[in-house]
């Protein structure tokens, strides 16, 4: 509101001060006097004195003067950056309808599939996390089963984990370092994932 | 008028309030340069509402319709049950794209949809859709809990704490804390198979092309 109103008294007092210098021009141009410090040159003297019209224009460009009334130029540059017009419903409801965000937020994830073992949703390009998590969690028993060697006094030799249902197999692992684990072995976790390949 | 608005929170909340109550801490932190709220609630206060109110309870009243028994031959009338979370801190505006979401769909494709989407309104809106299956089962008489599909889903605008905030140059600025409500009705049955009007298929729209042709008139003739 304020806007507008500064607006509207910056437009009247142009309006007033392009009058009165009208009135100036003219009464000078009766008289014949010379008519010196006019800022606005749009005088609707349409071709009746064209030659006074030129010299006044020329005597308009050598002045520094703006063509503005005092307002604008103070109010001028803190009215930029503001909305023209309200956004009109249609606007309003593209943008919170069919724009990016909601596209995004409200996409359906068609690439979610069960787990074949154990039936828990995950994404498709993803390991099912319940699986994965039993794995995670073997990993750190295996770890932790090995203790302080694991960090500080790492072999050198083959490691190999004997589980409970193991022990037949000790035999053909002798001469490397072998990591009791005081648990049956789990089914999923068969012994061939441990076998080296050959030549 | 901060410590006047703080006194009155304290007031009205004493008995509910534990010692370290994070709510408080909304407003406190809403005169500090920080722009976040906290989150967690005490679950006592959870159930009954911000500050005691419970807000609107109409929609549970749904609930306590009984219809006129069925005749005999008369197929069974499916049942439905609404549910709602109130004044839950987040946005109703995000929570409202979420809830369009699920709309038409089955609780169990609902809950799967929900449980990979990474909004935090997600997780609120699985935890009311389990309630509300849980309800169904217990007081509504319905026999197969995957046999539900969301009727409705919608959130509305709950309280607004209004904090304030600095900017540059020694000005200041609101900072609007929303809360939201989130309704939900589910009905037994399998979901229907378009819950919004379909895409018109290039033949429905040529009938409709021509439909609007025919209907012009010259106004005012003879």
């Amino acid at each position: 509101m304020a806007v507008t109103l500064i607006g509207r008294l910056g437009n009247l007092l142009h309006k007033l001060e392009t009058l009165v210098h009208r009135i100036r021009v003219q009464d000078s141009l009766n008289r014949g006097l010379p008519t010196l410090g006019v800022p606005n040159f749009d005088l609707g003297l349409d071709g009746v004195n064209s030659d006074l019209e030129s010299r006044l224009k020329q005597q308009k460009n050598s002045e520094s003067g703006s063509s503005r009334s005092v307002i604008d130029s103070i109010f001028g540059s803190i009215l930029w950056g503001v909305p023209k017009s309200r956004r009109t419903l249609e606007k309003r409801l593209t943008r919170k309808f069919q724009g990016k965000e909601f596209k995004e937020v409200t996409a359906i994830k068609k690439n979610i599939v069960a787990c074949l073992e154990c039936g828990t949703y995950h994404e498709m390009h993803t390991i099912c996390p319940k699986c994965y998590g039993k794995v995670r969690e073997e990993t750190a028993a295996m770890k932790a089963a090995m203790g302080e060697d694991f960090q500080y006094n790492h072999p050198r030799s083959e490691v190999v984990y004997l589980y409970e249902d193991d022990q037949e197999d000790r035999a053909k692992y002798k001469g490397k370092y072998i990591v009791e684990m005081k648990k049956p072995r789990p089914l999923w976790f068969a012994k061939n994932l441990l076998t080296k390949g050959h030549g | 008028m901060a410590l006047l608005c703080r006194n009155l929170l304290r007031s009205i909340a004493t008995p509910l309030f534990r010692p370290n109550y994070q709510l408080t801490c909304i407003v406190a932190r809403a005169f500090s340069t920080s722009q976040t709220a906290c989150a967690d609630f005490d679950p006592e206060l959870k159930a009954k509402g911000i500050f005691g109110k419970k807000g609107p309870q109409k929609w549970l009243k749904y609930n306590d319709i009984v219809y006129p028994a069925r005749k005999e031959g008369e197929p069974a009338r499916p049942a439905e049950i609404t549910h709602m979370r109130t004044n839950v801190k987040y946005s109703p505006d995000n929570m409202a794209y979420i809830a369009t979401m699920i709309r038409g769909m089955s609780i169990d494709e609902a809950l799967k949809q929900l449980s990979f989407h990474k909004k935090k309104g997600a997780h609120v809106i699985s935890e009311v859709l389990l309630e509300a299956q849980e309800m169904a089962v217990r007081d509504h008489n319905v026999e197969f809990k995957s046999n539900l599909w969301v009727e409705s889903s919608h959130a509305t605008k709950g309280i607004v704490i209004k904090g304030v905030r600095r900017h540059a140059k020694r000005r200041f600025g609101e900072v609007r804390y929303k809360f939201c409500h989130y309704f939900v009705r589910l009905r037994e049955g399998r979901p229907p198979k378009h819950y919004l009007p379909p895409p018109m298929t290039g033949y429905e729209k040529m009938e409709e092309y021509i439909r609007e042709q025919r209907a012009r008139r010259i106004a005012f003739s003879l």
